[in-house]
């Protein structure tokens, strides 16, 4: 049993996808490191966010539910990539792209892909005030334009939490049911924040600006 | 698991609470939970395996366990779709449960012993005394006794001081708010918080003893794992964060009287119709949820202590009698997100470090009320949480919004590239406030049925929530106080996230006092069926946590159920 070539191009495509759009978001970074001179910071398509991305898309939903609501595949992330490329397609055919389409960066991937950084994040914009035509969208998106509001603030807020959580840490075992995740490592995003991880406590007390009288204390 | 006098529906904030007192009262109380239970000795694997089916005596708590299941990592816990805490069954192989929202924004609500008060920061303000006398049913005066009785069990006391409420207090204090420590709020001003964690135990600066020492005491540590459910402490009982699992469970426990079994989902009440009782509960319909067998048990009460959104959806799933407040005139303290980043050179006269480590401290240790508006309170959290709450906007992103002359922040909206990353590199130099509104009660806001969708457990809720104008126009001015307060306190930039409509965190009012239920939590169409959670609420309570309050009233509740029906 091996994957077929339809799927291996489907996959392709929405891995290309989710990493275009996670690498508009938190892309790489110079910073400034004192004497040192500067540091380059990872961004979120190295550090693989966008696999947390598409696992959380398409593990959201329960299989009876996913059916009720004719998700085919039952996947998310398929509608979800379908949806952003119909946003960038609309930004192109209206002649709003800022800088031209380079489809050599993700070559796997559909028109949101080839757009630059800034682009898709456009893009998204146009999809959150609904200049697109809801009616060409695929389910679970066609007419539902609460769910494709709702969306780009996931498709912001899965990445985000993604980068910056232990999810970067859980290397190898990143993809497996939550169970069975181990921390491999510290978490580039918390190095890169500063958070020293899970604590047993801090000594920053600075004492008490008012007192609890209870009942019980003032009889 | 028969001759149970009560049935009650959920172990969180509410349920929990009437259990102990109905046990304590003498009565056989059965507990049904619909997620796991962290820290009983009979679910060893209780995210993978189903275990037994149900306990009833402390015991079976176990702290090493406890200890081990909440591993203070954020994903871990916290991610809403596979996160322990997150609203599912406990079998984390399988999806969350679904709801259909109706705007953007997040439903934070926990399933399993404890409910969301696992993953709440366990502020415990009461109402504001003028959003209860003469509007709701029952006067603040009645609610006091009761409210005293939960601070010392809980037990309430106000925050210690780390330097981020310093930092928040330096700030009122410039803006010429004034200190108001007290518990009946009647004017605006900033104080400690009032919450459910024990102070930090007096060994907290004495360095022989090392943080991990401490960590096995009773008191906080400081540690700042209040989101993540804090495993701190020498006994399952004496955790220092008191979500109901480890404050009111291991009480109901004690009693000898309280039988809990969690992974039972309720999907129907049971009703009876005679000439003496008239349409009156009999008991409950659940369903296993790692086996999916449907069982049927009784009793001479129930108690729906399910949250905001699942008590309207049982009630409606069950077919009960139709109201038109059933589920409706949700409230939510449509909230914001207001962020100030310092520079060390402007902490360290102030607080003495050069960092403030949100990380440190109590999560919410400091806030500033408002009554007629609402409140303010500090938010200190783990970088991956702090993250996501940058990301939900209603303005979109940031670079679409450039700051007029007397905008008070200097960015507006969803963060993002360099933006963020700048924002995130000064992670350790940010203080966070959260806005909560006096959200006003508006019937067409609330939980319907879909008619089209159902899971395992019948049709599933639709949650529809969109502000009045009065609540919008009071949030606007919550928003220019938080900037204002840190803009004071030295911000050198302030962020205004924007949140959208539907960060529900402070879900209410949808089986309203007076509408749904009578003052003593019985609903009005159906006898012998009680209401123990933050749904019952007649408002917004001025825009205070509600958590403390739904408490009191689940106090109160037991004491009239006696009275009323076993007397």
């Amino acid at each position: 049993m091996g994957i077929s070539e339809g799927e291996r191009t489907l996959n392709r495509y929405i891995r290309s996808t989710f990493q275009a759009l996670v690498e508009a978001i938190i892309p790489p970074h110079l910073k400034y490191k004192d004497y040192l001179g500067t540091a380059q910071v990872a961004g979120a398509q190295k550090l693989h966010v966008y696999e947390y991305v598409i696992w959380i898309l398409d593990h959201s939903i329960a299989l009876p539910v996913k059916e009720q609501l004719n998700l085919v595949n039952g996947a998310m992330s398929k509608p979800t990539a379908e949806l952003l490329d119909l946003g960038a397609a609309h930004l192109v055919q209206t002649g709003q792209i800022l800088y031209p389409l380079n489809v050599t960066v993700f070559p796997n991937g559909g028109p949101f892909s080839a757009l630059s950084k800034v682009d898709r994040l456009r893009a998204i914009t146009l999809i959150e005030r609904l200049d697109i035509n809801l009616e060409n969208l695929s389910i679970p998106y066609k007419n539902n334009p609460e769910l494709v509001r709702i969306m780009m603030d996931v498709l912001n807020e899965l990445p985000l939490f993604g980068h910056y959580s232990e999810w970067t840490a859980y290397g190898t075992t990143r993809l497996f049911s939550p169970e069975f995740r181990r921390v491999e490592h510290f978490p580039l995003g918390w190095f890169q924040t500063g958070y020293p991880g899970p604590s047993f406590g801090y000594r920053d007390f600075r004492g008490f600006l008012a007192t609890f009288k209870h009942k019980k204390v003032d009889d | 698991m028969s001759n149970f006098e009560v049935i009650v529906i959920g172990a969180g904030g509410g349920g929990a609470v009437i259990a102990k007192e109905l046990g304590e009262k003498g009565l056989k109380v059965l507990v049904l939970e619909a997620g796991p239970w962290y820290g009983n000795k009979k679910w060893p694997n209780p995210n993978s395996q189903s275990g037994a089916e149900s306990s009833s005596t402390s015991d079976d708590l176990d702290v090493v366990l406890h200890k081990q299941l909440l591993n203070k990592f954020e994903m871990n816990m916290n991610d809403l779709v596979t996160g322990r805490f997150r609203w599912g069954p406990a079998d984390r192989s399988r999806s969350q449960w679904f709801r259909n929202a109706d705007q953007k924004g997040v439903i934070w609500q926990c399933s399993g012993v404890g409910g969301t008060t696992q993953a709440y920061t366990a502020n415990c303000p009461r109402a504001y005394p003028a959003a209860i006398d003469n509007v709701w049913p029952i006067s603040y005066r009645e609610l006091i006794p009761y409210y005293e009785k939960v601070e010392e069990t809980l037990p309430v006391n106000f925050a210690a001081t780390t330097a981020k409420e310093e930092l928040f207090y330096y700030g009122a204090k410039k803006a010429g708010w004034h200190l108001i420590p007290t518990l009946d709020v009647t004017g605006p001003g900033y104080r400690p918080q009032p919450n459910a964690i024990l102070p930090p135990n007096k060994n907290i600066t004495n360095l022989n003893l090392s943080e991990e020492q401490l960590s096995w005491m009773e008191g906080c540590t400081l540690s700042g794992h209040c989101i993540n459910g804090c495993p701190h402490g020498p006994s399952v009982d004496k955790m220092a964060k008191r979500s109901t699992n480890v404050s009111y469970v291991p009480l109901a426990l004690k009693t000898g009287n309280v039988c809990i079994r969690p992974n039972a989902f309720v999907i129907k009440i049971v009703t009876e119709n005679t000439v003496s009782k008239g349409l009156h509960a009999v008991g409950v319909k659940i369903r296993d949820t790692w086996t999916g067998e449907q069982e049927e048990l009784r009793a001479e009460i129930v108690v729906m202590a399910s949250g905001s959104i699942e008590s309207p959806r049982l009630w409606l799933n069950s077919g009960l009698p139709d109201n038109q407040w059933v589920g409706r005139g949700l409230v939510n303290h449509y909230m914001d997100w207001v962020s100030g980043i310092f520079e060390e050179k402007d902490l360290i006269p102030i607080l003495g470090t050069s960092d403030i480590n949100p990380f440190v401290g109590n999560t919410c240790g400091a806030r500033m009320d408002y009554p007629g508006l609402g409140a303010l309170q500090s938010v200190g959290m783990s970088p991956g949480l702090t993250a996501s709450f940058y990301a939900v906007s209603e303005s979109g992103y940031s670079f679409l919004h450039t700051p007029g002359m007397n905008d008070p922040w200097d960015i507006r909206g969803r963060l993002f590239g360099y933006e963020l990353k700048e924002t995130m590199d000064a992670y350790r130099r940010t203080l966070n406030i959260l806005v909560s509104t006096d959200d006003e009660v508006n019937q067409r806001n609330g939980i319907t049925l879909d008619p089209l969708i159902r899971d395992e457990n019948g049709f599933v809720p639709v949650v529809k929530y969109q502000p009045t104008k009065q609540s919008s126009r009071k949030r606007s001015k919550l928003v220019k106080i938080a900037a204002e307060l840190l803009r004071k306190a030295g911000a050198k930039k302030i962020i205004w996230t924007n949140w959208p409509t539907g960060m529900m965190i402070h879900i209410e009012s949808t089986m309203r006092m007076g509408f749904v239920v009578d003052q003593d939590c019985e609903t009005f169409q159906v006898k012998r069926l009680y209401i123990a959670d933050n749904s019952v609420h007649y408002n917004s309570l001025g825009g205070v946590n509600p958590t403390l309050t739904t408490q009191a009233l689940a106090t109160r509740t037991a004491e009239k159920l006696v009275e009323k029906y076993f007397n």
